[in-house]
């Protein structure tokens, strides 16, 4: 399974944030998107989500023309960077929606074992976090498209999670991005670097310093 | 498009919905206390759902939706299955208690 962007031209109050995006993540890879902030990687994944709509886009899959939003195929699962789940819905509650097992993520994550039974309100943002990622990196979906998956994670979940990805991706198109870049580098077979409003195919870390996202010498430290 | 065929659905409308469901069944039931004619219970569900078609149609407010959309319920499916299962309450309790 392959999928395809391009052709977007999307413009907020006559300023241009995305204009020559071409991007292509397969099953089996994970397919990074690296940039500066405001450089349109969130609208980049609305826009393929299908709850934001551009000018101009092309969406293909398997080399298919798709017109209609991705998320009502129900091909598509997407963790935004805002919260996903609502304040008043239970930790056991949201595990069942997404049908995965309680016991399944209690042996991945212990320390949630009391909270079953608690609302979704009463975690910590990292433990918020921690679960929606879980969720949608569960669901039974073909394309996981995480916005900031690692935002406010413990450096162990940072880990646990790029486990899980790295063992998800097998059968799934996974698109990701985040602004711990040395994560998102490691974890991804294909990285794309987006800057002003065109996307780049990053091959090396020495590239990412010549399009100014990263110092000089970054390497070395 | 909505997947209309899953319980899921239906699920999710009534978390999306629930804050508000109590307050629009608790007017219309007043309303039929008052034997206010049928019709004005369904314009008070659509002004209801008028709010929330404000709400939404804001785009700070409509990545509040996300979830729902990663069940493959779209913003316009969503508020028409809130309105709808919002009507459909008012008419089992009046048909039950008022007529």
């Amino acid at each position: 399974m392959i999928l395809e962007i391009d052709n977007i031209e999307l413009s907020f109050d006559g300023k241009t944030i995305l204009r020559g995006v071409y991007l292509k993540a397969e099953k089996g890879k994970v397919t990074g998107i690296l940039g500066r902030n405001g450089s349109g990687k969130t609208s980049l994944l609305n826009i393929l989500f299908g709850s934001l709509s551009p000018k101009y886009k092309s969406i293909r899959i398997d080399g298919k023309l798709i017109k209609s939003p991705l998320f009502q195929r129900n091909q598509v699962a997407f963790l935004p960077q805002q919260k996903l789940l609502t304040r008043t819905m239970k930790v056991g509650s949201s595990l069942k929606l997404f049908n995965v097992d309680w016991g399944t993520f209690i042996n991945d994550f212990e320390h949630f074992k009391p909270f079953k039974n608690h609302y979704t309100s009463n975690l910590s943002g990292g433990e918020l976090r921690l679960l929606e990622t879980y969720l949608i990196l569960n669901s039974d979906k073909n394309i996981i498209l995480l916005d900031e998956p690692f935002s406010n994670l413990a450096p162990l979940y940072v880990s646990k999670i790029k486990d899980i990805i790295a063992h998800k991706k097998v059968d799934k198109i996974i698109l990701l991005t985040d602004h711990l870049y040395e994560e998102i580098v490691s974890l991804s077979d294909d990285l794309y670097f987006l800057k002003n409003g065109c996307s780049k195919l990053i091959y090396n870390m020495e590239d990412l310093e010549s399009e100014g996202y990263l110092p000089i010498n970054s390497q070395q430290k | 498009m909505v997947p209309l065929f899953r319980l899921k659905t239906y699920l999710l409308v009534f978390l999306f919905y629930k804050t508000i469901l109590l307050a629009s069944t608790l007017m219309a039931i007043l309303f039929m206390l008052f034997k206010a004619p049928f019709y004005s219970i369904i314009v008070l569900k659509l002004i209801f759902i008028g709010l929330f078609i404000l709400r939404f149609s804001d785009s700070r407010y409509s990545k509040d939706l996300v979830l729902y959309q990663n069940f493959g319920i779209s913003k316009v499916g969503l508020l028409s299955l809130s309105f709808v299962f919002d009507l459909l309450i008012s008419v089992i309790v009046y048909i039950i208690f008022f007529l």
